[in-house]
């Protein structure tokens, strides 16, 4: 993978992997620390990552670099519960919706329907096998529906 | 036609969280300008692979190709696939699938050639198998086919339950998709679909500081085809329940010719929460299915009800050629020292008489 290749490619993710920083870190800027630790990370380790497989690893990345700001923050603040979110979507009945989702099941929800991953990109971010992805995505747009469907009644 | 519900749009959930942000842009450049240059990484090491191991390896390759050249799509997926469930279901796929005619070629804009090669409904869901040609990378053109299928000329999809796909050396794609297949078109004969491809064409642009960037826009390309909906296989359905002193387990069971659907619903009786994330020892943790004895691990699942008093799981199986004599469902409890399979609150379904 040359640096061109690396730049174009990073380019073109960027929007979708702040996206998907935001939703674990809820804050603009540790999103956006998290998706440059993540750039830098991937980069050094470029030897190892093949470029069609770059999607998923730097996805991976971003939120592997996520959950370091997160316990960072958590040693220096300790939280019971989760921040609330820094910015107020427009439709808040889809965001609450998403936001009651575990994460277990929110982030396959997110990659596939927000920023259009294929399965087998979402296994590879999240080292999960295709079964494990497929049944939580599942999973995730039964309770989403019942969720949409109870606030619509 | 029925309405079934539809997910969000991607603009929906991308509203969700904060627009575009040039500060954000210009973090993410001066990070990329940062990086160290090409150079600066360490070099790949060089494998020598002896002369006697190339020539078997060549021969191993061409006498597999040999073989995966009779195959259908779902054959080849089943030669390559890593999953030894998925594996079965695709060669069952492949034997019973019905073969879609050669004139459902459709030629795109880019030169890709996309073929839908095969179909079946086992009754519950739609699987196709399909093969993009002409998809080897280029330097302008990043092309790929989205998860999702439409109704031909609606925003109505059909949700992916599964899927696959491998980029072969010569540039074409082989992959397969299984759709959840709505109530409403159950009785359907076939459907015009909508399979989407994706191009992600890299234009250069100036930023406002001059700079000269590549981004990727996407276009999508929609390529209509009839899909044969006739279920190819019988559907056979069974159901089983017990009772016990603290809960009652019905399990419904369907059989296609390519998977077992596996539907376990418990309800406690004394009002103790089931399907507990954080588990005691003595609690249940799971069910599974055996066949003749023979435990079997599923493809697929999902929980309803979790941490309620009527808990429902629902797994998928691949189906064996031969069908068994007896089926099990066997609840699987927490314990001090790892899990335990309860075989004395079997739930059993005889298939053929003993």
């Amino acid at each position: 993978m040359t640096k061109k290749q690396y730049e174009d490619e990073v380019e073109r993710l960027a929007p979708s992997l702040r996206r998907i920083a935001y939703s674990i870190v809820r804050n603009e800027h540790d999103a956006q620390d998290a998706v440059q630790q993540a750039l830098l990370a991937v980069w050094a380790r470029r030897e190892c990552v093949e470029f069609a497989r770059l999607k998923p690893y730097l996805t991976r990345a971003v939120m592997n670099a996520c959950r370091d700001i997160q316990r960072a923050r958590q040693k220096a603040i300790p939280m019971k519960e989760m921040p609330e979110m820094s910015y107020q979507p427009p439709d808040g009945v889809l965001a609450d919706a998403v936001e009651r989702l575990p994460e277990e099941l929110r982030l396959p929800l997110l990659l596939h329907y927000m920023e259009g991953y294929k399965l087998a990109e979402i296994a590879g971010a999240l080292g999960q096998s295709l079964p494990q992805v497929t049944s939580r995505l599942f999973r995730a747009r039964k309770r989403l529906k019942r969720m949409l469907e109870e606030a619509e009644a | 036609m029925k309405k079934w519900f539809k997910m969000p749009s991607e603009q929906a959930f991308q509203a969700m969280y904060p627009p575009k942000d040039d500060a954000f842009d210009r973090a993410v450049r001066a990070t990329l300008d940062a990086l160290p240059d090409d150079g600066a990484g360490r070099k790949h090491a060089v494998r020598k692979v002896s002369v006697v191991l190339a020539v078997a390896m060549l021969m191993l390759a061409l006498a597999c190709a040999a073989v995966a050249a009779g195959l259908g799509v779902f054959g080849k997926l089943a030669e390559q696939t890593a999953s030894a469930g998925y594996s079965e279901l695709y060669r069952a796929l492949d034997e019973k699938s019905v073969v879609l005619d050669e004139t459902q070629n459709v030629q795109n804009a880019g030169g890709q050639t996309f073929r839908l090669t095969q179909a079946y409904v086992d009754g519950e869901s739609l699987f196709v198998a399909y093969e993009l040609t002409g998809m080897q990378p280029t330097a302008d053109d990043d092309v790929y086919l989205g998860d999702s299928a439409y109704l031909a000329g609606t925003d109505d999809y059909l949700n992916i339950l599964s899927g696959e796909e491998t980029l072969r050396e010569d540039g074409t794609m082989v992959g397969m998709k299984e759709f959840e297949l709505p109530e409403a078109l159950k009785n359907e004969t076939s459907i015009a679909l909508d399979f989407v491809l994706y191009r992600a064409a890299k234009n250069d642009v100036f930023d406002d500081e001059g700079r000269i960037q590549r981004k990727g826009e996407r276009i999508e390309e929609r390529i209509r085809i009839d899909v044969p909906l006739n279920a190819n296989g019988e559907m056979k359905t069974y159901h089983a329940e017990r009772t016990f002193s603290t809960y009652r387990v019905s399990v419904d069971v369907m059989i296609s010719d390519v998977k077992i659907h596996v539907r376990a619903n418990l309800k406690s009786l004394d009002g103790h929460p089931l399907g507990r994330e954080k588990l005691e020892a003595g609690e249940m943790m799971d069910g599974g299915l055996y066949l003749d004895g023979k435990p079997m691990h599923p493809i697929s699942g999902m929980d309803e009800g979790l941490e309620t008093t009527d808990w429902t799981m629902e797994n998928d199986y691949t189906r064996p050629e031969q069908l068994p004599e007896k089926l099990e469902w066997i609840p699987c409890y927490y314990t001090e020292t790892g899990t335990e399979d309860r075989n004395e609150e079997a739930v059993t379904i005889w298939l053929m008489q003993p």
